[in-house]
């Protein structure tokens, strides 16, 4: 039976069974699939389906719940799944491999949690594919290490086997790095500290692993790594064929792996490599469009030294990682030992050069700060609870500097001091989500933007709301101007400025585009208002008369934000085609244009103008620093959330940022 | 923003099979709902409620007016529902950072979808299990992608695939057991 005929048949016979009354049902399956009991099968658990939730359209969530047995079981005979439910509990589905699916178990004679994995029929069926696994479980018996797996045994229930390893609670350094980027220098080295130990381990043991990549490498709930799936690797002994067939994952493979030639433990030094460019770099290190291209890259390019993609890493960890990555075998690491000590080595970094000018090394130094800040605090311990219940979507600093305002989608506004953090005061008198704040010149009064409609003026003092003033048209972002005599709003295709001074409930002007407009910033100044907008386009006005001034400022996708550099010499503009633009002020041309890898979702220069930070849509942020604006740093969200939003203090000392997690965190710049 | 007279210009050079002026279309539409798709949600309801008809009805009046031949807009409708999907899809992928499984909430299925985008885990799941069903049945998961991400009628569906009532009935039927199912099994 062909696969049309096969669709065209089960449709049909569903249809037929469910209009038979339900005790008919099965008898009637039966009759018409004869001989074909995986027809017979299947049908019968779309029917037992259809009747779980007869005539109604609510589907189930995905679940997996303890106490439903792992559906796919049902796909096997149910005496072997008896006969496996009588070794083991099946208490959870944790995943897919390439081998097979892996479920959460209780070994019923022990007690014990284990993982079971039960490999995939096609593969249970194939002996060459069996003895590798049985070789997985005998290797790995050889291996007692802390940072390895461990391996129990392996069952067999009729055509069904499965193995049973530890459990270890936890996500592999794949779904970490998916999390962050990359991992911080010292969380770095003491992972790739664990697998060195590991693999030496192994390697001792006379085992190599061949497969080693990020998807093997477990983190567990402690942070410490285990090392699994010595699935395909092969004892080195006489005789036990170490040559042949390729086997491992394209992007992983050693060159000699790839050339089918012997193998043997320095193989695991080049894909450890490729492991730990990744893990500090948070890139891989050969990236290509297809398994052959990778391949093809693998054996004849180098890839980008990881320090020139992630200017923190140390150079000796640089260096150690690049000789990992030798094509000839020779020219690697002679043992995973003397790869220990070189990355290992505790050398202070070499101080800056003296020819380095000073601007630069301020900005090195808040680099790493907002680094640090931002990629420090990586996986070390469970965070602390949040200041807000939500998406912080707005700070603001009063222009002293001592206070700062945190507004988010929990619907309340939270002041803080600085720099103690300790809370002040919670503003909870909002129907919606805080999407944008600003203090006034005195610092009395804070001005929020709410989701329900509302620009709201509150007392900082009492805490007092003094003032509401409602645009119909919606308001996503506010912005007010240096000397808080102008508020600009937009939540539409109509940005709205509002003149403060005298409390007017009408906009002074009400200022028109095609399109949504989602971003508005004043110049330094205040004689011009920027906005960025669905239609394109940035375009510039003059405050007072409501004029356009410049635009449209084209971008090949909507513009998400915009933001003048405090010398007013600059406007930058971030939009959905991944760039940021610098447009002059008199010219109105770019003078830059930064890529990007992502949609652009924050944009601000700091309090001299030299750099500019950007945050992309996956949570990466980038500082860039004029007069070339090349990049200085970047750093990726961490376990608190992505940056949503952040103010740099008056001073140009601190730095508060809010996050996407509900964290409200502050990072002093200097000294 | 394309005028409208183009999108009926391009609709008719695809159903005279230009493979091109498909691509275009999609294009277009797909650029225009995720515009229309992201206004709603930034600046509607707090719970994000999404009405696709909605949205692929005011695409439709903004790319391509009132007049129309009917097979023009069978493909117009068809493309819609896809690009709704993807426009969804990708929200929920950016939105749906710690997917998390095992939510209390019954996922609907209605006839015309009313989508939370709070779900972002819900909607993922039912688009893996949808393209799991596309790759068995693909009549029966584009009769779902059409009921599902376009909130068209059955009589709307039947003459977008060029099938009759009953079919599309059947198909939904099948299509909303097997999806059940598959998402009860997890991933």
């Amino acid at each position: 039976m062909n696969a049309d005929e096969r669709i065209r048949k089960t449709t049909e016979l569903f249809a037929a069974a469910i209009r038979e009354p339900p005790s008919q049902r099965i008898p009637f399956l039966e009759r018409e699939c004869g001989n074909d009991t995986a027809l017979l099968a299947d049908l019968k658990s779309l029917v037992s389906e259809h009747e779980r939730y007869p005539g109604s359209t609510e589907v189930p969530p995905p679940s997996c719940e303890v106490s439903r047995p792992a559906v796919p079981l049902s796909a096997m005979d149910p005496r072997t799944i008896d006969l496996i439910q009588s070794h083991f509990e099946i208490l959870e589905r944790r995943g897919e491999g390439a081998m097979g699916v892996v479920y959460r178990a209780r070994n019923r004679e022990t007690g014990e949690i284990q993982a079971i994995k039960i490999l995939k029929p096609a593969i249970a069926s194939d002996p060459a594919a069996v003895e590798r696994f049985t070789n997985e479980i005998l290797l790995t018996h050889r291996i007692a290490h802390k940072n390895v797996c461990r391996t129990h045994d392996l069952y067999q229930f009729d055509g069904v086997r499965l193995i049973a390893m530890e459990f270890v609670e936890g996500d592999s350094l794949r779904v970490l790095l998916q999390r962050v980027g990359a991992a911080s220098v010292p969380q770095g080295l003491k992972w790739a500290t664990q697998i060195c130990d590991a693999l030496a381990e192994a390697h001792d043991k006379g085992v190599i692993h061949r497969d080693l990549k990020p998807e093997n490498i477990m983190i567990d709930q402690k942070g410490d790594v285990k090392l699994m799936d010595f699935g395909i690797a092969r004892a080195i002994e006489p005789g036990s064929g170490t040559t042949g067939t390729m086997i491992g994952t394209p992007g992983y493979m050693c060159p000699e792996q790839v050339l089918g030639k012997a193998v043997d433990p320095r193989c695991d030094v080049y894909s450890l490599g490729l492991v730990l460019y990744e893990m500090f770099t948070g890139r891989q290190a050969y990236q290509g469009d297809t398994p052959a291209d990778l391949l093809y890259k693998q054996m004849h390019e180098d890839p980008p030294p990881p320090r020139e993609v992630n200017p923190y890493i140390p150079d000796h960890i640089d260096r150690a990682i690049r000789k990992c990555l030798e094509k000839d075998p020779r020219a690697r690491p002679k043992s995973i030992h003397e790869l220990v000590d070189t990355l290992n080595r505790t050398e202070p970094p070499p101080p800056p050069g003296p020819a380095q000018p000073p601007w630069a090394r301020v900005a090195a130094l808040v680099t790493l700060l907002t680094a640090v800040l931002v990629v420090g605090y990586l996986f070390t311990r469970p965070p602390p609870p949040p200041q807000h219940d939500g998406r912080v979507n707005a700070v603001a600093f009063r222009s002293d500097g001592q206070v700062l305002a945190s507004g988010s989608d929990d619907k309340t506004i939270k002041l803080w001091d600085v720099p103690s953090m300790r809370l002040l005061r919670t503003l909870a008198n909002n129907d919606r989500a805080i999407l944008a704040l600003a203090f006034s010149a005195d610092g009395l009064r804070l001005a929020s933007a709410s989701q329900d409609k509302t620009i709201k003026i509150w007392e900082v003092s009492t805490g007092h709301l003094a003032q509401t003033v409602t645009d119909k048209l919606g308001v996503s972002a506010v912005a007010l101007s240096p000397d808080h005599r102008w508020l600009a709003s937009t939540g539409s295709r109509t940005v709205s400025i509002w003149d403060w001074s005298t409390g007017s409930k009408t906009p002074v002007h009400a200022l028109e585009r095609s399109d949504f407009v989602n971003a508005v910033a004043f110049s330094a100044d205040g004689s011009r208002l920027a906005s960025g907008s669905d239609d394109e386009a940035a375009w510039v006005w003059d405050v007072k008369k409501g004029d356009l001034v410049a635009g449209p400022l084209r971008h090949d996708d909507s513009v998400e934000q915009v933001a003048f550099s405090p010398d007013d010499k600059f406007l930058a503009s971030g939009s959905d085609d991944q760039t940021v633009k610098i447009w002059s002020t008199t010219t109105w041309l770019t003078v830059q244009t930064i890529q990007h890898q992502d949609k652009i979702a924050r944009l601000a220069f700091n309090s001299t103008g030299n750099l500019l930070m950007s945050v992309t849509e996956d949570g990466t942020v980038a500082l860039w620093e004029g007069p070339t604006w090349k990049k200085v740093g970047n750093a990726t969200a961490d376990q608190h959330g992505t940056a949503m939003a952040w103010a740099f203090s008056p001073d140009g000392r601190n730095l508060a940022v809010g996050t996407s997690k509900g964290y409200v965190k502050l990072q002093r710049l200097s000294h | 923003m394309s005028t409208p007279g183009e999108v009926t210009r391009l609709l008719g050079l695809f159903s005279e099979g230009d493979r091109n002026a498909q691509s275009e279309v999609v294009r277009l539409v797909y650029g225009e709902l995720r515009r229309l798709a992201r206004g709603y949600m930034r600046r509607e309801r707090p719970d994000h409620t999404l009405q696709p008809t909605a949205l692929i009805n005011e695409a439709y009046l903004r790319l391509v007016g009132q007049e129309v031949h009917w097979k023009n807009r069978s493909h117009f409708l068809g493309i819609a529902a896809q690009q709704m999907r993807r426009v969804l899809v990708d929200h929920a992928r950016k939105h749906g950072a710690g997917i998390r499984w095992g939510s209390k909430e019954q996922v609907v299925l209605r006839e015309s979808l009313v989508m939370a985008i709070e779900q972002p885990e819900t909607l993922m799941a039912i688009h893996e299990a949808l393209e799991k069903l596309a790759s068995e049945y693909p009549r029966q998961a584009s009769v779902v992608e059409l009921r599902f991400f376009g909130g068209y009628a059955e009589k709307e569906i039947a003459e977008i695939s060029g099938t009759s009532i009953e079919t599309v009935k059947r198909d939904w039927q099948f299509a909303k057991t097997w999806l059940s199912r598959q998402l009860r099994q997890g991933k």
